[in-house]
């Protein structure tokens, strides 16, 4: 069946060689096929920044028009076309990068909110900035570009051109989904809190994302400029913005291939639908309506789901070397250091002024009530709240107030209480998510897979199957995070924290909602951890796999540092046993009485 | 002076019918975590099933308003039952498309059964203007806020402090803990679409006068109700009404003063100015995430 695998490229190249020549000749065909290309190329910006990233834009069309409007009036002047599209792609990217910067402070409906707002404005200025724009009238005359001195005024040649590049940036953004980068992108969707702290610098990555997309999108419009020959303000609406993105997700927003289906289905649609005369547009909408009751992931998804079936993934051989996991840490030396640190919520004292020590390959066990600011210790830490007093050090570096990717470099990760994991993506993506502090490779070098690219996702995945192996979990490395069971979900959360590296990791409550059997499994896995030299601060209600896991403890009741120390001392402390126990009545009384 | 009280009035009188759609997409985004983008359309449903209420069934004005609003409250439940409730338990993107999707529907159905021309709607009171002062001010924007301080007022003063809406609230604050306490969440969700659908629907009612009434009227209409609500503090209902009336001002205004084809922008400068400097709004809106 490994011959099955060709079948859609063998489509798409049979696609490129044959449409040309068959609709070049007449004008609506071609016209329709330019159409449904420049739109495709189009929505596979927004497949960058919605299918891959989740960061919804409804002003699409506003960077298509800007990209045809700086191609067309640059190539009015110019006469160049190439020169034209080249302006029109610099000045999307301006804007894109711009729009990108504005999801610092906002995303979801915020983020929708800006981007119509940034579609309202170009639609005006586009309109009214008549000594630029010609206003309502548009742009006529906008030339074709030359390639080796063909001209492409016929349809033939530019329907080449215009195929060649939807097909090399659809690949592009194809290849993209499954690098670094692209896995980066996804993780953003799919949980944003763990994108973070597994190392990706959140901003920084959707401005990318950003900057790309509305730069492919201002390339479609420039080549839309080009192929139509004239524009106007009406063609990049707000209208037009959302019906790009009712194409991209029927079509299926989650991928380069199912974004061209769902433009080529959407545009060819009204066409076919032109015989029911009046209610073909109430008919489009009901078609479009039943495809996103139907299928919410896109039309794409399912077939994609058909086609994993068909053709499984096969799992690469592993070799069976004993790994370990972490940087290598000095036995007994303070490794990180918490000093005075706070954390109020308003007025509620959540820590407050907490001294600590980790020290080299040790276990140290956080314990306390609940509510007594555990898990909140350990977002200070990785940088999920930031900080009201104190400091905190791992090593010689600095992380207080420094942001949560910036923390994962220097070499802390953690699991969660509440598990956070990418559900959409395999096990598999979701813990490789955990080396993208080892990344190297770049964007754009995913992009066109460069051996870079290629090198890394063999190292990354094996690093990847080796901490499966490692955590018991080597055969579920395909599926869906969702579907695995709550118990297995923390071992990927963990499998995740190990391929980092990390110097200290950190556990919240990982053996939260386990049973006996899953719980003693998890005492020999940590325990093994220890054995191999990692450096481990654990959160953890279960005494018994305290004591049987921890070399050190702190107790913590309501913010306070009560007691520190060996496990056993710890213990017997009497001040631990009031705060986990209570007080004997006696005492209460006589403490009441004086 | 005069002037300015007049533009001042239909300022307010349009402001009142954005923060009435926004007010719409508001409970809704609080009962339903969606953000309807059909809000707008559903204004333009509520015109239309005037116009065939009050001209071509010839009913008195006040009944065909009044059986115009049930028509919307039957279209509510339409309405929830065909875009909402089968994504019911889907991420939020197949949920906007649906109502994106309902929105292109509603829109080509008005152009399909009424015809693109754009209709005029009669307005309640038959008198134009009425003189105050010295200043003559347009009866129908007084009607539009009188209506508006009608609902708001059902709003606050009944609905909030009745039983259903405590339990509009617990739907809006935590499903799961309402639905442990016996209340019938679906039931509520329904409610809300329902509530929204007359809300907005009065707001087409309203506007139509002004305007015309036309198959694409909802999107303008949405646009600034949503910058509104944004404005106002996302999620909160009384940023909604405050944000709806500050957009219906400041454009108004700045067209009289500033330029009349940019008359759209402002709404959306004030909103880009208001995402950088304050995003969760005048009145804020509670975001908090626990790691």
């Amino acid at each position: 069946m490994r011959f099955l695998r060709y079948v859609p490229w063998a489509f798409v190249v049979i696609g490129v060689v044959f449409i040309p020549p068959l609709v070049g000749h007449n004008m609506y065909y071609a016209g329709l096929t330019l159409e449904a290309a420049t739109w495709g190329l189009a929505n596979l910006g927004l497949t960058i920044i919605l299918g891959y990233t989740g960061q919804i834009s409804l002003g699409q069309a506003a960077f298509f028009g800007i990209g045809a409007y700086g191609a067309a009036i640059v190539a009015v002047h110019t006469h160049s076309m190439w020169l034209g599209l080249f302006a029109g792609i610099v000045l999307t990217t301006f804007f894109g990068f711009f729009i990108g910067l504005s999801t610092l402070k906002m995303g979801g409906h915020y983020l929708a909110m800006v981007t119509i707002g940034f579609q309202t404005l170009i639609s005006l200025l586009l309109n009214n900035w008549v000594s630029v724009t010609s206003g309502p009238d548009g742009i006529v005359g906008i030339p074709r570009p030359q390639i080796f001195g063909i001209s492409m005024m016929q349809n033939v040649p530019f329907l080449y051109f215009v195929l060649t590049i939807l097909v090399l940036v659809g690949a592009g953004v194809h290849v993209l989904r499954r690098f670094t980068w692209g896995r980066a992108l996804r993780s953003i969707r799919g949980n944003e809190l763990a994108a973070h702290v597994m190392g990706i610098d959140v901003f920084k990555t959707k401005v990318m994302a950003f900057t790309v997309g509305a730069g492919i999108t201002g390339l479609a419009g420039g080549l839309f400029a080009s192929a139509a020959m004239y524009i106007s303000p009406g063609l990049f609406d707000f209208n037009q913005s959302v019906s790009f993105l009712a194409m991209t997700v029927v079509g299926g927003a989650g991928s380069a291939v199912g974004t061209v289906l769902g433009t080529v289905v959407l545009t060819l649609l009204p066409e076919v639908l032109r015989f029911l005369q009046h209610i073909y547009l109430v008919v489009y909408a009901i078609i479009v309506l039943a495809i996103v009751l139907g299928m919410p992931g896109g039309i794409w998804s399912v077939v994609e789901k058909w086609w994993s079936r068909l053709i499984p993934t096969t799992r690469p051989e592993l070799n069976a070397h004993p790994v370990r996991f972490g940087e290598p840490t000095d036995v007994g030396e303070p490794l990180l250091t918490l000093k005075g640190v706070s954390k109020f919520f308003g007025g509620l004292k959540a820590v407050d002024d907490l001294d600590m020590t980790v020290v080299g390959q040790e276990a140290h066990a956080l314990v306390g009530p609940n509510g007594s600011g555990k898990t909140t210790v350990l977002n200070v830490v990785t940088g999920v709240y930031p900080i009201s007093s104190g400091s905190i050090t791992l090593e010689n570096h600095n992380l207080t107030d420094l942001p949560s990717h910036r923390i994962t470099s220097y070499g802390i990760t953690r699991t969660f209480q509440n598990i956070r994991l990418c559900n959409e993506m395999t096990v598999l993506d979701n813990v490789m998510l955990g080396l993208h502090r080892h990344r190297k490779s770049w964007f754009l070098g995913n992009m066109v897979s460069s051996p870079a690219s290629r090198r890394e996702q063999q190292m990354f995945e094996q690093k990847a199957w080796q901490a499966l192996t490692y955590v018991g979990l080597a055969e579920r490395g395909y599926e869906l995070a969702a579907n695995l069971a709550h118990g297995q979900q923390r071992l990927v959360e963990l499998a995740r924290a190990l391929v980092a590296e990390p110097k200290v990791l950190l556990l919240d409550e990982p053996a939260a909602g386990l049973n006996d059997s899953e719980t003693a499994s998890l005492v020999v896995l940590l325990q093994r951890l220890k054995s191999q030299g990692s450096t481990i601060l654990l959160v953890e209600h279960d005494m018994s796999l305290v004591t049987k896991v921890a070399d050190n403890l702190t107790v913590l009741n309501f913010g306070h540092r009560i007691s520190q120390g060996p496990v056993q001392q710890v213990l017997s402390d009497p001040a631990v046993l009031e705060a986990f126990l209570g007080r004997e009545e006696g005492e209460e009384v006589a403490e009441a009485g004086s | 002076m005069a002037n300015f009280l007049q533009l001042m009035v239909s300022g307010l009188g349009i402001g009142a019918v954005y923060a009435l759609v926004a007010l719409g997409f508001v409970l809704i985004y609080r009962a339903a975590n969606v953000v309807n983008f059909a809000q707008g359309q559903i204004a333009m449903v509520g015109a239309y099933l005037m116009i065939v209420a009050a001209v071509d069934l010839h009913l008195n004005i006040w009944l065909a308003f009044i059986v115009a609003l049930g028509g919307m409250a039957i279209f509510g439940v339409l309405f929830e039952l065909g875009v909402y409730y089968p994504l019911r338990n889907q991420s939020f993107l197949p949920v906007i498309i649906s109502t994106i999707a309902a929105s292109i529907l509603l829109q080509n159905l008005a152009q399909y059964v009424f015809g693109a021309n754009p209709r005029s709607l009669p307005a309640l009171f038959a008198t134009q203007t009425v003189k105050l002062g010295g200043i003559v001010l347009s009866v129908q924007y007084l009607t539009i806020l009188a209506v508006t301080a009608i609902f708001v007022a059902f709003q606050y003063l009944v609905l909030d402090r009745s039983m259903l809406g405590k339990k509009m609230e617990a739907t809006a604050q935590d499903k799961d803990t309402a639905r442990l306490l016996g209340v019938p969440v679906a039931f509520m969700i329904a409610f809300t679409f329902v509530y929204s659908s007359i809300l907005g629907g009065a707001a087409g009612i309203l506007v139509g006068p002004i305007f015309f009434v036309m198959p694409g009227m909802g999107t303008t209409i949405a646009l600034k109700a949503f910058a509104a609500s944004i404005i106002g503090g996302f999620g909160n209902t009384v940023g909604a009404i405050v944000g709806g009336l500050a957009i219906g001002v400041i454009e108004t205004l700045g067209a009289a003063y500033i330029s009349e084809p940019y008359k759209d922008a402002y709404a959306f400068v004030l909103l880009i100015l208001f995402l950088f400097l304050r995003p969760k709004g005048i009145f804020g809106e509670k975001i908090a995430e626990k790691a």
